[in-house]
C-alpha cells in the first residue's frame, strides 16, 4: 500500500473505530469481543483499502466486514459452548452515578436477553437500521442481500422484540422503579 | 412504537462504554506488518515455485537422461494427515487454504487487560504483537497432552469415518484450546470447498454424565431433533437448524465419563454442491468415536 493510502486508512481507523465498536457491541453483547471484532474488520480492510477508496464508500464496507466477521465468529463451536450466566458490570472511570449505571445495567440486561432469542441476521438488520440508522437499501448492501430480505428481517426481528420485550413501552427496570 | 423503543434502548446500552481496548494506530501497524509478511511469503514461494519449474525444466528436457521423471506423487496439498502441526502463515491461517483469519482468534493487538476475562483464545504459531499483551493463549491442566492426541486422532477418524471427502487443517492453523470447559476443538474445512466444514471440539469438564452441561442449554439452539440413549448410558443429541441459506446439523454426544464430543457439520450451496457435506449417521460415528477424548 502507498504511503498516503496508508496515512487515509489510518485516519479512517481513528474516525471509525469507536463506531464500529459501538455496533460491534449491540451484534454480540461483549465489549471485549467486540474490540476484538473491530480489530478483526479493520485489518481485513488494510488489504483492500486501494480498490474500496475507489470504488465504494469505506464505511458500508467496514460495516459488512464487521457484520461478517460477527457471523462467521458465532460460527465457531467454542463460542457456542460459552454459557452467559449473567451481565458482570464494566468498570469505568468517571461513569455516571452508581444508580444509573445500575439502571442502564438493567436495561442492557434485558435488550441483550432479547437480543439473543433472535436470529443473528435479524439482529444485524436491526442493528443496522435502528442503531446505524441505515436505510433498507444501505443495510441491503452492508448484509448483501435484498432489501426485501431486510424487510422481511426487520418485520420478523421487531416481532420477535416485541413479544420479548412486551407490549408496554416501559424498559422492565423503569417499571420496577414505578417510574 | 417499538422501533423507538428499540432505538432508546440502543443508545442506553451504549451509553456508558469503556474506553477502546486497542489503539487503532496500532492495529494499522499491525495490519500492515501481516500484509507486508504475507507478500513476502507469496513472493519466497513464488520464487520457490520458479526454481522448481526450471529445475524440472531442465529434467524433462534430458538434463539427467531419466525421461524427466521428478519424484513420487505427493498427496495433494490441503489434505490431512495426522501428525504433523500445519504450517501457518503470516496470518494464522493456513497455508493449505483453511478459512483464514479467525476474526477474534487471530487478534492480537489488545492493549488493555480485559476487566472481565474474556474467552478469546489466540491459536498456537500467531504472531507475537509489536505491543504489551495479556497472555491469551488458552491452556487448562494436562492440555498440551490432549491437543497432542487430539491433533492426530481428529484426522485419523475423520479420514476413515468420512470417506470420499479430505480436510484441510482447521480454521487459525491449529486446534483451538478453551479453558472455559476445557474444550480442545477445530473447524475442518472439505477440500476444494469453500463453505463446507465439519467441526469437532471434544471437552471434558466433569467426570460424570450431566445432561445439563449440554452447551444447547445455553439456548438459540432449539430443541434436539432427536435424542437417544445409548447402551452404555450415554446420551446422544442431534440439533438442526438452518441460517439464511446455510444449513447445520450437530451431534452431541455426552459420555458417562463427563467427556463431551461435538459435531457438527455446516454447509452453503456452492456450483455443483448442495446439502450437508457429510451425513447424521456420518457425524454420529464421529461422536461416539471412542478415540475423541482425553
Amino acid at each position: 500500500m502507498r504511503k498516503a493510502d496508508e496515512t487515509r486508512f489510518r485516519e479512517f481507523a481513528r474516525e471509525t473505530a469507536q463506531q464500529l465498536r459501538r455496533s460491534a457491541y449491540l451484534l454480540c453483547g461483549d465489549w471485549h469481543l467486540a474490540d476484538d471484532l473491530t480489530q478483526a474488520a479493520l485489518i481485513k480492510m488494510y488489504r483492500a483499502w486501494p480498490r474500496i477508496t475507489r470504488t465504494e464508500r469505506p464505511v458500508s464496507y467496514a460495516r459488512r466486514t464487521l457484520v461478517r466477521c460477527w457471523l462467521d465468529e458465532r460460527r465457531r463451536p467454542w463460542r457456542r459452548a460459552e454459557r452467559r450466566d449473567g451481565q458482570l458490570p464494566e468498570e469505568v472511570p468517571g461513569g455516571p452515578d452508581p444508580a444509573t449505571a445500575a439502571q442502564h445495567g438493567d436495561l442492557r440486561a434485558e435488550l441483550f436477553d432479547a437480543l439473543s432469542r433472535i436470529a443473528p441476521r435479524q439482529r444485524a438488520v436491526l442493528v443496522l437500521r435502528f442503531f446505524e440508522s441505515l436505510s433498507v437499501a444501505e443495510a441491503a448492501e452492508a448484509l448483501g442481500c435484498s432489501e426485501g430480505t431486510v424487510k422481511s428481517q426487520t418485520a420478523r426481528g421487531l416481532a420477535a422484540l416485541k413479544v420479548v420485550l412486551g407490549p408496554e413501552a416501559a424498559p422492565a427496570a423503569l417499571r420496577r422503579n414505578g417510574e | 412504537m417499538i422501533e423507538e423503543r428499540i432505538v432508546d434502548r440502543f443508545r442506553t446500552a451504549v451509553a456508558d462504554e469503556p474506553p477502546l481496548g486497542f489503539d487503532p494506530d496500532d492495529v494499522v501497524s499491525e495490519a500492515a506488518r501481516r500484509y507486508g509478511r504475507r507478500r513476502a511469503v507469496a513472493g519466497s514461494a513464488m520464487a520457490t515455485g520458479g526454481v522448481a519449474v526450471a529445475v524440472t525444466a531442465v529434467l524433462a528436457t534430458g538434463g539427467t537422461g531419466q525421461g524427466g521423471y521428478v519424484g513420487p506423487a505427493q498427496p495433494p496439498n490441503g489434505s490431512c494427515t495426522p501428525s504433523p502441526a500445519p504450517a501457518t502463515d503470516t496470518t494464522g491461517g493456513t497455508v493449505c487454504g483453511g478459512g483464514g483469519l479467525a476474526p477474534a482468534s487471530g487478534l492480537t493487538v489488545r492493549t488493555r487487560r480485559p476487566t472481565v476475562p474474556t474467552t478469546t483464545v489466540v491459536p498456537p504459531g500467531s504472531e507475537k504483537p509489536s505491543v504489551p499483551q495479556p497472555p491469551t493463549q488458552g491452556s487448562f491442566p494436562g492440555s498440551d497432552a490432549a491437543l497432542a492426541h487430539l491433533r492426530q486422532m481428529i484426522p485419523q477418524v475423520l479420514a476413515e469415518r468420512v470417506p470420499g471427502l479430505t480436510f484441510t487443517v482447521p480454521d487459525g492453523g491449529d486446534l483451538m484450546v478453551h479453558p472455559t470447559g476445557r474444550l480442545i476443538g477445530g473447524a475442518y474445512r472439505a477440500s476444494g470447498t469453500r463453505h463446507r466444514y465439519v467441526q469437532v471440539s471434544v471437552s471434558h469438564d466433569g467426570n460424570a454424565l450431566d445432561p445439563g452441561a449440554d452447551p444447547a442449554s445455553t439456548g438459540g439452539w432449539g430443541s434436539p431433533q432427536g435424542e437417544s440413549t445409548r447402551p452404555d448410558g450415554s446420551l446422544l443429541r442431534v440439533y438442526a437448524h438452518t441460517e439464511g441459506e446455510a444449513q447445520n446439523l450437530s451431534v452431541l454426544h455426552l459420555r458417562t465419563d463427563g467427556v463431551i464430543v461435538h459435531v457438527d457439520t455446516t454447509a452453503k450451496p456452492e456450483p455443483g454442491r448442495t446439502g450437508l457435506a457429510v451425513s447424521q449417521e456420518v457425524l454420529t460415528a464421529i461422536a461416539t468415536d471412542p478415540r475423541l477424548t482425553f
